[in-house]
């Protein structure tokens, strides 16, 4: 329906993740212990609600995943399906009319004019300077200056009758699920979940979903007439800039920790299991490479990578891929620089484990090496791995900023929240100054990062087992 | 003098009245002490005796206010003299730890600051409590330092805890707890963590203070024989309630509550051998193997050193001689019992036996194999015939396995049941034969208690069919009613199957019922050897005459006695 679908290398990797990810709760649901944790996560408030905003991000990354080539309509051969040579994505389409409403510049968030004043040449042939109006952003009105506010609301109002259909219709499902699960009547599950009176915080889900749909559907009302978040220096929507920014986000977040994952473990257990030389030489390679300072060692990285990609145009059929390759890179040498942290602490761990006296046991019963780290060990330390993923991630996710701001992060044609902030340098020295690049990305990222920190916290309570458990 | 001041005047020190703990965590209330009353008098010793859980701790951190966030006192009151300490600010609270109450812990390792010189610990308390100068105070702390038995306290003050043995670390301990010269001092469990030897000098240590300084000693634990050679009053703790309180003569001569007879039955004792502690079926020997001399294990000076190694090329700098010599043997369906004190090297003789580590010299001979130089392969197909089991229950067991997994691992490990099938039965046929349900092969090891988690664990071994079981101290992390019943368990494992046990333990009477010979160990060689009635009655080496006089004497009164029972 949409056209010839096209697999970037980051794709592959973040469906694979996704894959992996939803094997292994399958897999976890079918044991106790492994289950256990997640039952507490799901049972906290700050769990769900962390859960919940963190689904709308990741859901907006994987639509943002799904590219394709778009079918060019009417197309002059006929019988013959054309492809545009450029890569757009699922949700490019799903949010299209922001995606083409680009004006000349500058605007202001919820703007009917530019924010710039432009000499303007009038019918009768004389010259004005004055704020023109914008191609599309409330194009609508005629008189902007009267009937702005008003639409503004009633776009409001629309977009919260919506808002509370949709949850209306979600929780009237909702409750019937769980009534027909519990067994219970409908008037007792409705009253449990006005009362909170259920092991899933279900009044707080209810209330999360309310808040989400409600920015949510707000939002898009107002996005149909308006750019919302105002308009970059070529006019480009910043809303829809930082919207794409959240898969750039995500992809680094949770790649990086799965490119590092296989080096930190493998290197960590064999270490701390085998000992001896086999240790020598692995603490000698992570000290080394811990005393380098890492962002030296990206910025020399993604710079060679330049250097291969300026030489090498033509092995690139288009700006996408190449971007993306430099995405990927840029996970690979944040991963590389990274993995020393976890693998020390797995290197301890497994020091430790291999003295216990179940390993003992196991080797009294002549049970092999290969065996008793597969069985004994590693799931003995998944909850330090999986507490590090989750504790990374937002990490990662401000390093990425941080490096697009000093122009070694991803690509500049890239939409990411690094390069948003990068490029709001200039435009804080304006005056009047423009403020909402800045403040969308940060208010993107900073909502990313907020519940990402949320949910590693009840991860880390739930799994550690230091932290007693009542 | 009035009626009244009379009356105060014959007040108890400590009374305890009704006193209810609840420990609340979400929505569950758990009762750990359930309406309990005492007095102690002063210059007595009261003690509180019972199992872990019974709530013996928890009481005296009510007393003493100390209690964990979650736990609080629900009813009750505690009187200290005519103070009552529940109603008391915390401020003043804490006037009265320290001078008016002490306390010493179980654990003398983490009870002293590590970073902190034990000459400033002491002082400490004399300067927050008795207002002295930093010089008077250091005085004074070697004055409790000497007169807590320490050599050479000159030198003692200032030493850091590290620099101490558990014994010293315990006296100063005490000497802390005594700075202020408190009328009542708390002991709670204070030698459960030592060696029987010095045990036994912090025991005659404790008596002593209490004559000099004239105080009332509340103290708790679980060991009976100590109870008998300290307290005046006992009181027996169980679920949280006091089932029972009398001096000592009526309570050693003459228990009334059918779970002090209970407490005194577990006991292992010489009088007891042969008999099962607790079933009540006596034990049948059904198994009369064909033995020959070849199945008797034999351990010729074996020595276990471990390097110790410095700088940058791990240079061996010296050795630990944990085992230095040891020559033992293990008859066939015999029990041998190898005692010692922590660090004696006793641990390290069963690991390496079964070369869990590699012994640096000495021999190891079963069935006419040199166990310590025969190759993988053959020491593969030894494994089925030489297993072990460790002390602590809680660490021996993979959390993340059921129970059915752990016990068959051996068996797949050693290919002794190549048929899954046949595994799974042979499984539910092990978990019968240690008296667990069958349905526990489906469960992970954190739903059973210790002593349960000690049946797997001996199940486990026991799968792969061994002939000599090496049992690391099994029974004590155990309450005593659960070590019998693991013992029973052993006993008639024993009796059916015709295993040898190495029984690696501390504890002497364990010895007296369980084995049938006993070495004696003492800094990595054995000093003692011989048949468990002969050495135990007639010790010729000089250690282990120290080590059994050390030991407290507790005779478990015969239950004909019993005339009224309430």
């Amino acid at each position: 329906m949409f056209g010839k679908p096209v697999f970037l290398i980051t794709d592959l990797l973040i469906f694979a993740l996704v894959f992996v990810i939803i094997a292994f709760f399958i897999y976890a649901m079918r044991k106790p212990h492994l289950r256990a944790p997640w039952r507490q996560v799901v049972r906290s408030k700050a769990g769900v609600i962390s859960i919940m905003v963190l689904l709308v991000y990741i859901s907006i990354a994987i639509l943002d995943s799904m590219h394709f080539h778009p079918k060019i309509e009417n197309s002059s051969v006929e019988g013959e399906e054309q492809y545009n040579g450029e890569i757009q994505s699922v949700f490019d389409q799903i949010v299209a009319e922001i995606r083409n409403s680009t004006e000349k510049t500058y605007s202001a968030p919820f703007a009917a004019y530019l924010f710039a004043k432009e000499t303007v040449q009038l019918e009768d042939g004389s010259k004005l300077r004055e704020h023109p109006r914008l191609k599309w952003g409330g194009v609508h009105l005629d008189n902007p200056e009267n009937e702005k506010s008003a639409d503004i609301l009633s776009l409001a109002v629309t977009g919260i009758v919506k808002a509370f259909i949709a949850w209306l219709v979600l929780v009237a499902l909702l409750c019937l699920m769980l009534s027909l699960r519990t067994k219970n009547s409908l008037s007792t599950v409705v009253k449990n979940i006005v009362h909170g009176e259920s092991d899933i915080p279900w009044r707080t889900i209810a209330t999360t979903l309310a808040i989400l749909l409600l920015v949510l559907l707000v939002g898009a009302e107002w996005a149909t007439k308006y750019h919302v978040l105002g308009t970059d220096k070529v006019g480009e929507d910043v809303l829809y800039q930082a919207l794409k920014s959240i898969r750039t986000g995500v992809v680094i977040g949770t790649l990086t920790t799965l490119l590092m994952l296989p080096f930190a473990i493998t290197l960590g257990i064999m270490a701390g299991y085998f000992r001896g030389w086999i240790d020598d030489v692995i603490q000698y390679l992570y000290t080394t490479l811990n005393s380098i300072p890492g962002v030296l060692l990206i910025a020399a990285a993604v710079l060679m990578l330049n250097v291969y990609m300026g030489k090498h145009a033509e092995e690139f059929a288009s700006l996408t891929q190449r971007a993306d390759l430099r995405l990927l890179f840029l996970c690979l040498i944040l991963g590389l620089t990274s993995w020393t942290g976890l693998c020390r602490l797995l290197r301890a761990e497994t020091l430790k484990l291999r003295e216990v006296d179940f390993v003992q046991a196991a080797s009294a019963f002549g049970v092999g090496s290969t065996q008793t780290i597969f069985r004994h060990i590693l799931p003995n330390m998944m909850h330090i791995v999986l507490i590090t993923i989750v504790l990374d991630f937002s990490g990662l996710v401000l390093a990425e900023a941080v490096l697009s701001y000093i122009n070694i992060g991803v690509d500049p044609t890239m939409n990411s929240w690094g390069n948003m902030i990068n490029s709001a340098r200039l435009e804080m020295a304006r005056e009047p100054v423009v403020w909402w690049s800045l403040a969308a990305s940060l208010f993107f990222m900073f909502t990313l990062v907020l519940f990402a920190n949320l949910f590693a916290d009840v991860v880390r309570d739930a799994l550690d087992p230091r932290i007693a458990k009542q | 003098m009035s009626e009244f001041e009379k009356k105060i005047s014959s007040f108890p020190l400590l009374r305890v009245e009704n006193l209810t703990t609840v420990f609340e965590t979400g929505a569950r209330k758990v009762t750990a002490v359930d309406g309990v009353s005492f007095e102690v008098n002063e210059g007595e010793t009261f003690a509180l005796v019972g199992e872990s859980g019974s709530g013996k701790s928890v009481t005296a951190l009510s007393v003493i206010r100390l209690l964990p966030e979650a736990a609080r006192i629900t009813s009750g009151s505690v009187h200290f003299g005519k103070q009552d300490l529940l109603s008391l600010p915390e401020r003043e609270m804490r006037d009265i730890r320290g001078s008016g109450i002490s306390m010493i812990f179980q654990e003398p390792m983490t009870s002293l600051n590590p970073v902190v010189k034990v000459g400033k610990q002491i002082s400490e308390v004399l300067i927050r409590h008795k207002g002295m100068s930093k010089a008077q105070a250091r005085q004074r702390a070697l004055d409790l330092l000497d007169a807590v038995n320490i050599k050479d306290p000159a030198h003692t003050i200032d030493t850091f805890a590290h620099e101490l043995s558990g014994g010293m670390k315990q006296r100063v301990m005490i000497a802390i707890a005594l700075a202020c010269e408190p009328k009542l001092l708390i002991a709670d469990e204070p030698t459960t963590a030592l060696d029987v030897t010095i045990q036994a000098t912090v025991l005659d240590l404790i008596n002593e203070l209490q004559q000099k300084f004239k105080m009332a000693i509340l103290f708790i634990t679980h060991d009976l024989g100590v109870v008998k050679q300290v307290s005046d009053h006992v009181a027996v703790m169980k679920q949280g309630k006091i089932v029972e309180q009398s001096s000592n003569e009526i309570f050693f001569s003459n228990p009334q509550h059918d779970y002090s007879w209970d407490l005194f039955s577990a006991l292992p004792a010489m009088e007891k051998r042969g008999k099962p502690l607790l079933a009540t079926n006596e034990i049948e020997k059904i198994i009369d193997q064909h033995v020959t001399e070849k199945d008797t294990l034999r351990v010729a000076d074996l020595k276990v050193h471990f390097p110790i190694k410095k700088g940058i090329f791990k240079r061996t700098v010296g050795y630990v001689k944990a085992v230095d010599g040891v020559s033992l043997e293990i008859p066939p369906g015999k029990t041998v019992a190898l005692v010692g004190e922590s660090g004696s090297g006793k641990t390290t003789v069963g690991k390496g036996i079964l070369r869990l580590v590699q012994p640096t010299s000495g021999e190891v001979t079963y069935l006419g194999l040199p166990i310590h130089q025969i190759d993988k392969q053959q020491l593969l197909e030894q494994r089925t015939n030489l297993q072990i089991v460790f002390q602590d229950p809680y660490s021996s067991m993979n959390p993340r396995m059921l129970v059915g997994d752990i016990i068959e691992e051996g068996m797949k490990a050693l290919n002794v049941l190549k048929d899954s099938e046949a595994r799974k039965e042979r499984v539910l046929e092990l978990l019968e034969q240690v008296s667990l349900s069958k349905d526990a092969h489906l469960r992970y090891p954190h739903e059973f208690s210790g002593g349960q988690r000690q049946r797997i664990c001996i199940a486990r071994a026991l799968a792969v069919n061994p002939k000599i079981i090496i049992c690391d101290e099994p029974t004590s992390a155990l309450d005593v009613s659960v070590q019998a019943q693991i013992l029973d368990l052993l006993n008639d494992l024993q009796a059916r199957l015709g295993i040898s046990y190495l029984f690696i333990t501390h504890n002497m009477s364990v010895v007296a019922y369980f084995a049938d010979r006993v070495a004696v160990m003492y800094q990595g060689k054995i000093v003692e050897e011989g048949e468990v009635e002969q050495v135990l009655t007639n010790p010729q080496h000089e250690y282990t005459k120290k080590l059994l006089a050390a030991v407290p004497k507790l005779v478990p009164p015969e239950r004909e006695h019993m005339d009224v029972r309430i």
